[in-house]
């Protein structure tokens, strides 16, 4: 069944852009002493808030992440915003797109962290792991050079200890224990939903389609992202699995408001205000070692190294500094009217072939205009979309 | 330089097939390269060859060496060196090596402190700074960290090593030196806490070669080894960084032809 996902990045909004720019970098190194502890205090009471805005206009997912060292995203743990989500909401699917397997440490411990959160919210979880961005294995010093096989041999041991009866043993290369066995175990059975997101590694698309996982696409370029499901839909029958759209999802980037115009102008500053949040961009001299805070060793094949460096083309910024008409153009922003969301929506749900739909929305500074774009998507775009899948 | 006339590149296997530069006449010394790698037979290599048999083993995972897949640390680095020493049939010997490698050249003393007659530690890694200004070879592009290995890296000697163009060779060395070096020292960064106490075995004479401007391995670091090593000396280089055997060949070679003379070896 077509499934609406709302992705909340929880930003800290309101640090001083100018020291960043003059950082040239807003994450890892980027000093902490210009956080507030009163202002985040106040963003994640309105966070949480949204949380049972976004179940009360029809979402059926709410998704969480997990990053570190910077003010894009203040999620050091997604497990404790799905706690949170576990009490606040009653219907919606608490998706954690995810957990990142190397950087956690004890997949023993956080399989038992999930069951937690499958129960107190009757089974309600759906559990996303990932390798995570370079960065985060360099802000919790986990050796890069091991993050593959961590994230195969931790997704191996977490399922074993769902749903095969302990106590074991589990002796692998990276983990060892004498005695698996945990009580609490998750509701659902034979354990929660596991998805993977993913932004176009090749190696993230062959693990979720040799197991059948669904594969969530996280704004992703389009041209890429019609290869790595067409990638994925070889290697899930190869594997005998039958990919339907159930097993493959798109999250971009959306803003509503009543017309086009109003949205293209709000949709401007949106685009303005994360470019800031992400990079302070704006008047923004790099810093020179951001590059390798993207590339640490052993994070992408030797291959992939060389043809980056021989094809400098890749930037890590590549979505924010090509600018707004051109996101616009490009489609990695979905903005303007319901008619036209739910027009560019739909195209992209056809193009691809998904069965998931995420919106991730940029947080403002007003608060009021997240919600009005959260009671359109609710009220105009979801009614229209969902009658267009069902039509298929 | 033509390089076939100083050195012949020869396998030695011991517990895997290790590459080795050779070259030279006279006791033998057995150098080890650390991060900066391989980079072919560069003049520190051809003034120590006048005094020495030098033999300059490619690091374990990187070119023709090969790493076994058990490898997990400095010590088994040690482990696979000293078996290929072995087979090689270098009993008694001066061993030395840069930084990452003057920490596998440290690791491999503690082990075997009789078979070497002289240690010989550069700019060595293998202590911790604590520093957050200490340049962190993960948390920067590597030839980024290189330069910052030398007293001025606007100079011809670091600009014809380092910044001209380099092709997929180059490339495929850096990424495969870089990997080892996050093998061996991603975590704890560059440093085993049982080092220096394992260091108190070795009591054959020791050279740490400093350059006076190392802010890679500060002074400081020197002073550590000197406190650890019973009988060791320190031979400052002027006008050097971290990497004094790229930067001053000359001066850092005088000084290991000194301390070998020394030895009494030849």
């Amino acid at each position: 069944m077509f499934q609406l996902h709302y992705f909340v990045n929880h930003p800290y909004l309101g640090y001083p852009h100018e020291a960043a720019a003059e950082f040239g970098a807003v994450m890892l190194k980027f000093s902490n002493r210009h956080f507030d502890g009163e202002r985040a205090a106040e963003l994640f009471e309105r966070y949480h808030e949204e949380y049972v805005v976004a179940e009360q206009v029809g979402f059926d997912s709410i998704v969480v992440n997990e990053h570190h060292s910077a003010p894009a995203a203040m999620s050091p743990s997604p497990n404790i915003f799905a706690t949170v989500l576990a009490k606040v909401t009653s219907r919606v699917k608490i998706f954690i797109a995810g957990n990142i397997l190397p950087v956690n440490g004890n997949p023993v411990r956080l399989a038992e962290e999930l069951a937690l959160i499958d129960l107190f919210s009757k089974g309600r979880l759906i559990s996303g792991f990932v390798r995570g961005g370079a960065v985060e294995s360099l802000a919790m010093s986990v050796n890069t050079l091991h993050n593959r096989e961590i994230f195969a041999e931790a997704h191996d041991l977490i399922l074993k200890t769902w749903t095969e009866p302990g106590p074991f043993v589990w002796e692998g290369k990276h983990y060892h224990y004498r005695c698996v066995n945990p009580w609490a175990l998750p509701m659902q059975k034979p354990h929660p939903q596991i998805m993977i997101p993913g932004s176009t590694s090749r190696e993230t698309v062959e693990f979720a389609a040799e197991r059948g996982y669904p594969y969530v696409a996280l704004a992703t370029r389009l041209e890429a992202t019609d290869q790595l499901f067409a990638d994925y839909n070889e290697i899930a029958e190869q594997a005998g699995h039958v990919p339907t759209p159930g097993h493959r999802g798109y999250f971009t980037r959306v803003h509503v408001a009543p017309t086009d115009e109003q949205a293209l102008e709000e949709g401007r500053e949106q685009f303005g205000g994360r470019v800031a949040q992400i990079t302070s961009m704006v008047d923004m001299k790099i810093h020179p070692d951001v590059a390798a805070w993207m590339a640490p060793p052993g994070y992408v094949s030797r291959e992939a190294a060389i043809a980056r460096r021989r094809y400098m083309g890749g930037t890590p910024y590549a979505f924010f500094t090509q600018g707004y008409e051109k996101a616009l153009e490009t489609r990695q922003m979905i903005i303007g009217s319901p008619d036209t969301v739910v027009r560019q929506l739909n195209e992209l749900r056809l193009r691809f072939g998904v069965g998931h739909l995420g919106v991730s929305h940029f947080a403002v500074e007003d608060y009021g205009r997240t919600r009005r774009n959260l009671e359109l998507l609710g009220e105009e775009v979801f009614p229209r979309l969902r009658e267009l899948a069902a039509e298929d | 330089m033509n390089d076939s006339d100083q050195h012949a590149r020869v396998t030695l296997t011991g517990l895997a097939p290790l590459e080795v530069l050779r070259g030279g006449n006279g006791p033998t010394l057995v150098w080890l390269h650390g991060e900066e790698g391989q980079r072919g037979w560069l003049p520190h290599h051809a003034r120590l060859a006048e005094r020495f048999t030098v033999m300059a083993p490619t690091l374990p995972g990187i070119g023709a060496s090969e790493l076994p897949d058990w490898v997990n640390g400095v010590p088994d680095m040690a482990k696979v060196l000293l078996a290929a020493l072995d087979d090689g049939g270098v009993r008694e010997c001066i061993l030395g090596g840069v930084s990452m490698g003057g920490w596998i050249a440290a690791e491999m003393a503690s082990m075997e402190p009789a078979r070497f007659a002289g240690l010989v530690l550069a700019g060595s890694q293998g202590t911790a700074t604590g520093d957050m200004n200490t340049p962190d070879l993960f948390l920067m592009p590597y030839r980024r960290y290189i330069s910052f290995g030398y007293n001025d890296a606007r100079s011809g000697v670091f600009q014809d090593l380092w910044a001209g163009e380099f092709d997929d060779d180059a490339v495929t060395q850096d990424l495969e030196v870089m990997e080892l070096s996050a093998l061996l020292g991603f975590k704890p960064y560059m440093h085993d806490r049982s080092l220096l106490p394992a260091l108190a075995r070795y009591s054959n004479p020791a050279l740490l070669v400093w350059g006076a401007n190392d802010v890679i391995t500060p002074p400081a670091v020197a002073e550590r080894f000197l406190d650890a090593l019973p009988a060791s000396e320190l031979a400052t280089i002027a006008d050097a960084g971290h990497y004094a055997h790229l930067e001053r060949a000359g001066a850092f070679a005088d000084a290991v032809i000194q301390f070998g003379a020394k030895l009494g070896t030849d």
